[in-house]
């Protein structure tokens, strides 16, 4: 029996190491851990896990515990007379009812005040972002607030925040439904067409200036500092159709100061001057991409079909997080969307003939420069065409 | 303590029954659609776990090309409704049937030729669900998808003609919507049969509790169909004549139809998980040599679930955004429930301890799924609370959750049941030593693969995705996942094959009552005949075989109570009209394939399907009528 209590105790606290979560999957190695918050609403949502957490080990030990004891002790050693036939005993019965019960109102009264909590409007000094949920990228909107944001800023896949406000998203869909979920920021909200979620959170102040320290997260800082934001990765949690993996984006958290440029940057972009690039620009209309794409001053680039290119040569990935900004990458996704991300509405929306899209999105008869596609409708471009068009987006920054 | 003599099966004659592929098309008896259900729902079980691992082996390493993402979404989506309608559903079923009028004393079900139908009925809409997989070996005759590709769950608006435009979507809600038909039949069938053709002197609180289960079961069945049969229904006709229910750009709302999904969708849970618990309730004492502690505490829990599991939907839509008031109602339902299954397992280990545990095959299937079945419990009481569930839904915490609850409880419930009733409705022992090596290795396996799905949880790896990035940290336990769920094949495989041989009735032949048990079905001879009971006991007790053999109770069993061997009984004749009215009723649901718009309303398609689906309708009338018409005296 002692060897068996032992073997318990290991198990007890080999358990009990999950509950430490931020201990166990720790942001440095674990880029999405929903376990090591930073902002307001991840602590919040922390402490409750944390609690329940704790709860559902102590019990979960405790009954296996049990089990394994009884099973131990009353084990068949072989006895011919049968056990005495107990049929029940409504004082224990009630006893284990009633225990339930307690236990469970422990875990309701964190949970019921949180949900109020997090169900609260969000502070006036805020940023805030409209996300749309697309098969299968996002766009994001910020609202203009006269201060930071002077007029709308319209990107994609990426989103930048300040450090020093409270973020507020407002959530939809064009499509189907998704969720908006950056593990390491907050718990996620489901995009859902046809009406808008709301969801805020504020960064944490530096851990080491808080007493104490942070419920539930060792000391890692939580503030950007000049020229390094802090960067976080997004994903859609809802089951969206083929490429729901691959919508994915990315998230910086700047210092006041960064985000005011970046801010700037993105309303008053510097225009590429290198030679190859302006061809690529004079492609970008005459390919027809106009029709979809737009580009903050590139003339005539307003369509809002597609994503947003503005900056596209600061995004550190393409295709909603499918690899890698690189010229080559670049290349290809434009040659045959089908190879980086199969199925994407990219290839629908410019592909001719029955492969092509018949929502409406459809931009066929402008796109490419004659009718030589591939046999499912889709353009064939030449190659020094998508050299030119690469260098010319990812000169935008 | 006086122990009878074992009984001798010469106290029945029993004929030498037909066994010819005609006298099982047309059987009505409860028995042969009960090995029907479990071989066919048992095939299903294998179907749908070589879906899981190739679904596990796209993920054991990050960035796998291995499987696409379209064949992905289709292997995850039919790998759930494959283990939810055809496996662990017809599973349940396949025992009701056996055992239902076996434990309370009838010689058969109150409609047997109902049962027949409900059975045919059942085995057409599954082959109809998997017939794609067929269809898809045929490149380029069909546009788009036709394996079912939208999740078990279908949410709306991507089940919508605009966004899955092939046939993959019809053939899963048509399919569903058959089976779904199939459960409601039967449903109706086994609640009126408990209610009805218990023996003399069995009164409700002596009904053993696998039929009490399976009196909830079927009660949540006959209320929860109905929802997602509105719910397909609707989705049907947004999808082939324009309607729009549930499209967000006219008016309709996607959420509508999680609501009615759920609606179903958690008493579905309940349904899922009560025949394993009635089947544990069974085991539990049987191995421990002592009546079930508490069994009215139990069978009311067990009731309770089934009241609450109606108002606990909501709690699969915290992040959708009804609202804190929504969210709060929800979680405090849901937490609630909690308390009977906690007081289940409480009653469980009550009944083991203090008792004589045999450590058979089939108990400790049992066993364990009070470990596991806690632990898929307890995690399940986390994500009951909303703010933990925004950063729990939809990960892999979620998969795990269901996993030890639908595996190391619904499976593992159900693999004690084949290992417990095996040798009463085979014939033969199932194979002990190879029974505890599956056991543990499915042990082993279950664990390797589902308790690291907690961490990638935890890690942020959300559900669905066919591909993730290396760098995540994810890769480690993926791979462990991996590794566990082909570790689970093999213990499953073992089964299989202990099973297969147990059909083949190579083993040692099964006494009457192998396991010492304490209730009716234990008291029969084996093979049960075909009638059942020659003579209906009266019952003075909640476990009447055992006290005729240990305490000295008033005799239940065949070999004492039976005066005449030869007497003989009237049963219902065989029928094919059953099958023949299922194919129709299955064939009416498959012409909705004809009247197809693609989200728009074509009077082409309508008529098409006018045309076939009214002569179907009326030759189904037809068959019904020459049903009733049918010389149905007993013989």
């Amino acid at each position: 029996m002692k060897q068996a209590t032992k073997h318990l105790l290991v198990a007890a606290a080999a358990l009990g190491l999950t509950a430490c979560g931020s201990d166990l999957f720790p942001a440095e190695s674990n880029p999405m851990t929903t376990v090591a918050p930073i902002t307001d609403m991840g602590v919040a949502i922390q402490s409750v896990y944390g609690t329940i957490t704790w709860i559902t080990i102590v019990i979960g030990v405790l009954v296996l515990a049990l089990s394994a004891y009884v099973l131990v002790v009353y084990r068949d050693k072989g006895q011919t007379e049968n056990p005495e036939q107990v049929h029940g005993n409504p004082t224990l019965e009630i006893g284990w009812t009633l225990a339930p019960v307690v236990i469970v109102v422990m875990i309701l009264v964190p949970t019921v005040t949180t949900i109020f909590e997090l169900g609260d409007a969000a502070p006036e000094d805020k940023v805030e972002v409209k996300v749309i949920g697309k098969r299968w990228w996002w766009e994001f909107r910020y609202v203009p607030d006269g201060d930071m944001i002077k007029e709308e800023i319209v990107t994609a896949n990426q989103i930048h925040l300040p450090a020093n406000k409270t973020a507020s998203f407002l959530i939809t869909s064009d499509s189907v439904i998704h969720s908006f979920w950056v593990p390491r920021l907050g718990g996620k909200r489901d995009a859902v067409p046809g009406r808008t979620n709301r969801m805020w959170w504020t960064m944490m102040p530096p851990c080491s200036t808080v007493e104490g320290g942070i419920e539930g997260q060792t000391c890692t800082d939580t503030q950007p500092k000049d020229g390094e934001p802090l960067h976080f990765y997004g994903e859609c949690a809802e089951f969206c159709g083929e490429q729901h993996a691959q919508m994915k984006f990315d998230v910086y958290v700047d210092t006041e100061g960064d985000f005011r440029k970046w801010a700037d940057n993105m309303l008053n972009p510097k225009a590429p001057e290198d030679e190859k690039a302006l061809q690529g620009k004079a492609l970008f209309n005459e390919l027809g991409c106009t029709a979809c794409h737009a580009i903050t001053g590139h003339q005539g680039a307003v369509s809002a079909k597609a994503p947003n290119l503005t900056n596209f040569g600061e995004r550190p990935r393409i295709a909603a997080g499918v690899v890698e900004n690189t010229h080559e990458n670049l290349v290809a996704w434009i040659r045959n969307p089908d190879e980086i991300k199969h199925g994407s509405t990219k290839r629908a929306n410019i592909s001719r003939g029955p492969r092509g899209a018949d929502d409406g999105m459809n931009v066929a008869p402008i796109a490419g420069k004659s009718d030589d596609t591939d046999e499912d409708g889709y353009p064939n471009f030449s190659e020094e065409d998508l050299d030119k068009l690469a260098t010319y987006l990812r000169a935008l920054k | 303590m006086a122990t009878i003599a074992p009984q001798t099966d010469t106290q029945v004659v029993v004929h030498e029954e037909d066994n010819s592929v005609w006298s099982w098309i047309t059987t009505v008896d409860h028995k042969r659609i009960g090995k029907m259900y479990l071989a066919s729902a048992f095939l299903f079980f294998l179907f749908g776990g070589i879906e899981a691992l190739l679904v596990r082996a796209q993920l054991a390493v990050p960035n796998s090309t291995l499987i696409s993402a379209q064949t992905y979404n289709e292997l995850f989506t039919m790998h759930a409704t494959t283990m939810v309608f055809l496996a662990i559903m017809p599973l349940s079923a396949a025992f009701f049937n056996y055992l239902i009028p076996l434990q309370i004393g009838a010689r058969d079900v109150v409609f047997p030729r109902v049962n027949a139908y409900g059975w045919w009925l059942f085995l057409f809409g599954a082959l109809f669900i998997q017939l794609p997989f067929i269809l898809n070996l045929m490149p380029g005759v069909f546009d788009g998808p036709v394996i079912p590709d939208g999740g078990w769950f279908g949410y709306s608006n991507q089940t919508s003609a605009k966004y899955s435009p092939g046939l993959s979507i019809d053939f899963w809600m048509l399919g569903l919507q058959i089976v779904g038909l199939a459960s409601l039949v039967a449903s109706f069938n086994f609640i009126t049969t408990i209610l009805n053709l218990r023996a003399p002197g069995m009164t409700l609180f002596r009904v053993p509790v696998f039929t009490w289960m399976g009196m909830v079961v079927n009660f949540l069945l006959a209320m929860s169909l109905p929802m997602i049969t509105v719910g397909l229904l609707l989705l049907m006709f947004d999808r082939n004549y324009g309607t729009n229910f549930y499209t967000p750009a006219n008016g309709g709302d996607p959420l509508l139809w999680q609501h009615l999904f759920w609606l179903f969708g958690h008493p579905e849970v309940y349904i899922l998980i009560l025949p394993a618990m009635g089947i544990v309730s069974e085991v539990l004492p049987t191995a421990s040599k002592k009546p079930l502690f508490g069994a009215p505490f139990v069978i009311f829990s067990g009731i309770l679930i089934g009241f609450i599991g109606f108002g606990v939907w909501s709690h699969h839509m915290f992040t959708v955004g009804l609202g804190p008031v929504a969210d709060a109602a929800f979680s405090i339902t849901t937490m609630i429930i909690a308390v009977p299954t906690a007081v289940k397992i409480f009653n469980w280990l009550a009944t083991l301890w203090g008792g004589r545990i045999q450590f058979t095959t089939a108990s400790l299937f049992a066993i364990s799924f009070i470990g596991l079945f806690t632990i898929g419990g307890l995690s399940g009481v986390m994500h009951a609370s909303p703010p933990v569930d925004l950063q729990h839904q939809d990960s892999y915490f979620v998969v795990a959750h269901f996993h030890y609850v639908l595996f190391g409880g619904a499976i593992f419930g159900l693999f004690s049941g084949f290992y417990f009733y095996w040798p009463k409705m085979y014939g033969v022992m199932l194979n002990e030593t190879l029974g505890k090596i599956s056991w543990g290795v499915m042990f082993l396996g279950m664990n390797l693969c589902f308790f690291p799905m907690h961490f990638l949880g935890a890690q942020g790896m959300p559900r669905r995705y066919y591909t993730y990035d290396a760098g995540l940290n994810w890769e480690t336990w993926n791979l462990v996942a991996t590794i566990g769920a082909f570790t689970l094949a093999l213990g499953v495989g073992i089964s299989a094959v202990n099973m297969v041989r147990g059909w083949l009735k190579q083993g040692e032949k099964a006494p009457a009552d192998p396991w010492d048990a304490a209730t009716l079905e234990w008291s029969l001879p084996t093979p049960v005949p075909h009638f059942n009971f020659q003579t209906v006991p009266t019952v003075h007790s909640d476990r009447p075989f055992w006290d005729e053999k240990h305490e000295g109770g008033p005799p239940v069993s065949q070999a004492r109570i039976n005066e005449d061997p030869h007497k003989h009984v009237e049963m219902p004749p065989p029928s094919y009209w059953p099958i023949v009215a299922s194919c129709l009723t299955g064939l009416f649901f498959v012409c909705f394939m004809l009247g197809k718009g693609y989200g728009a309303f074509d009077y082409d398609a309508f008529m098409t399907q006018m045309y076939v689906q009214i002569p179907v309708a009326v030759a189904l009338f037809a068959v019904i009528l020459l049903w009733s018409r049918e010389d149905a005296t007993p013989h």
